[in-house]
């Protein structure tokens, strides 16, 4: 029996008060990535999975899956503004509004070749991505997949990162996976994004939905 | 739809399907001259720029608008279908779209946040027709419903899930046309798809819908074999015009239905009639298969409805195998016209067809492709 055992996590946090030349310049400063150009929504995206892959390294072939409630909010609502206003629109600004813009730059500075899918999610955001992901795996179309999730509040850009793989729960051992009593059940991550990430892990995940 | 009778497998049929666009309504495509691919269209309100609007509908859609479309091609696949109430609520969405509600959105100076939820859609069909709550809202530019028709077909065969409605939906937007304009992208001779005179695409909007099953209907006449989508990161606009990465997930899409290329005999192109994407795409299909299928490209009907794609052009193409329609394309008549692929020229051998391919590609590198098996 597979389940989908999650390896790791990282979150990157900006206030919402910070232009994005702060914001570039914070992700530059720390990730050493071209950052030219980039909105802010792509920013944290890849400062929260730089931050997962150097903190735990990978070389398995890896697919990309992300979700947010909203599209890139500063982006979106100016371009939005400048059509009511009658403005052109700059062929960059467009471009940047492609959906999947941010999972792009991902794929391109993290190596990611498999399959690589956002997805617009007001609820279950991580949930839904893990059953995509877990689709795929099951396929065998990567080793391991990144799991994105944009939380925008009123006050702060928030960005989770987590690396997962399916395993075999029968041959954990084998695999040198080993479990606290409390971490053979599974965690439903979505309840707890709105909180703290309190766990250890490794820890199997919830993949059951209604 | 029965499940008594009909073949119980870990198979994905098409069991019904719906679509308005620019012809029209679906059902009311019946015959080759209602299917004819038009020259230039005529220029959106305001804008030097054409577009391929929803047949007797407003340019500018309200959000209600835009569900009443979406309600009246869901509530065509249930007439088709006969799925009952039950069945409903274990019906999982699968919506793909690139502008969702852009449209409608105005800016307010009140509020901070005053963009959509990126699944408000989706949320509003779940609602109106006591869907499973769970929901899916792809946004991965043209190939959105294309992947939302791969993700509904695996988890089905995979048992997640028994049954899928799965939407593509385009809506007109001044973003999505003054910014296709400002790359230079738009046509103004017309969508001609592999014709060596080709200038640009023509945008579109429409509403697609097909319910998915693991039971086959009485009047099924396709069955997902599989797909496969992922980002070729060579450029953010247009995919590497070698086309190498589109032969990777054309060949990971066939690896995935268990079919040999040798066994396809027709491709529904992506075909935007964009110098470059199709370039890419015929370089592509030239060095993988030693002998091409014949193909077939439908924007020339519809325009390019973006993440609506995927899921528009299925529902026509069942559309024509169904009513045994060759679509007319008046470009692909004239006889200096050059041709880059070979194109389908009888109506025989559209519907005599067994195996498809049928090609996605699109912005952010995200490529898809799937199998489509007539049943």
């Amino acid at each position: 029996m597979t389940k989908l055992l999650l390896l790791a996590h990282e979150c990157v946090c900006f206030s919402r008060n910070l232009t994005g030349k702060e914001i570039r310049n914070l992700v530059k400063n720390e990730t050493k990535l071209s950052v030219r150009r980039l909105d802010n929504f792509t920013l944290i995206s890849l400062n929260a999975v730089y931050r997962l892959l150097l903190k735990h390294p990978t070389s398995q072939t890896l697919a990309l899956y992300s979700g947010a409630e909203y599209l890139s909010v500063e982006l979106f609502q100016s371009v939005i503004k400048a059509m009511h206003e009658q403005k052109a629109i700059r062929p960059f600004d467009f471009i940047a509004t492609v959906g999947n813009a941010a999972n792009f730059y991902l794929a391109k500075e993290f190596n990611i070749k498999g399959p690589n899918i956002f997805i617009g999610a007001t609820k279950n955001i991580f949930l839904k991505n893990i059953l995509l992901a877990e689709s795929d795996l099951n396929l065998g179309h990567s080793q391991q997949a990144i799991v994105v999730v944009w939380l925008i509040t009123e006050d702060e850009w928030l960005c989770h990162a987590f690396l997962i793989e399916q395993v075999d729960i029968e041959n954990l051992a084998i695999k040198g996976k080993l479990f606290q009593p409390k971490n053979l059940e599974s965690v439903c991550i979505d309840d707890l994004l709105q909180n703290s990430l309190d766990i250890v892990f490794p820890v199997l995940l919830n993949t059951h939905f209604a | 739809m029965s499940k008594t009778n009909d073949k119980i497998s870990e198979k994905v049929f098409v069991v019904a399907t719906s679509s308005i666009t620019a012809l029209g309504e679906q059902n009311d495509l019946i015959s080759p001259e209602m299917f004819c691919a038009k020259t230039v269209e005529t220029p959106v309100e305001e804008h030097a720029v054409p577009y391929y609007s929803i047949k007797d509908t407003q340019l500018n859609k309200s959000f209600s608008l835009m569900t009443e479309l979406l309600v009246q091609q869901v509530n065509e696949l249930l007439i088709k279908s006969g799925l009952n109430e039950q069945q409903l609520k274990n019906t999982m969405l699968f919506l793909g779209s690139t502008s969702l509600d852009i449209g409608c959105i105005s800016p307010n100076n009140d509020k901070s946040i005053w963009l959509s939820q990126t699944d408000k859609l989706g949320q509003y069909l779940v609602d109106y027709f006591s869907l499973r709550s769970l929901h899916f809202t792809f946004n991965t530019a043209c190939t959105a419903s294309a992947n939302a028709l791969i993700y509904a077909s695996n988890f089905i065969k995979q048992q997640k899930i028994e049954n899928a409605i799965v939407i593509g939906c385009e809506f007109f937007n001044q973003l999505s046309l003054n910014g296709f304009d400002s790359l230079d992208l738009i046509s103004s001779i017309g969508v001609k798809p592999f014709a060596r005179s080709r200038d640009g695409l023509i945008l579109g909007e429409g509403v697609g819908a097909v319910l998915l099953s693991k039971y086959a209907g009485e009047h099924t006449q396709f069955e997902i074999l599989g797909g496969y989508s992922s980002c070729d990161d060579h450029s953010l606009t247009i995919t590497e015009e070698e086309g190498t990465h589109i032969i990777a997930v054309i060949n990971k899409t066939l690896e995935n239905s268990s079919i040999d290329k040798s066994d396809i005999d027709l491709i529904k192109v992506h075909g935007t009639a964009s110098v470059k994407s199709d370039l890419a795409e015929a370089s592509a299909l030239n060095q993988f298969f030693l002998d091409i299928p014949n193909v077939i490209a439908l924007k020339s009907l519809i325009g390019h409805t973006l993440g609506a794609c995927g899921v528009i052009e299925l529902a026509l193409m069942e559309q024509c195998t169904k009513f045994a329609i060759l679509p007319r394309f008046p470009y692909q008549e004239v006889e200096e016209e050059k041709l880059e692929l070979p194109f389908v020229k009888s109506v025989d051998l559209l519907t005599s067809s067994k195996i498809m391919l049928f090609n996605h590609f699109g912005f952010g590198g995200n490529n898809a492709a799937l199998i489509i098996k007539r049943v």
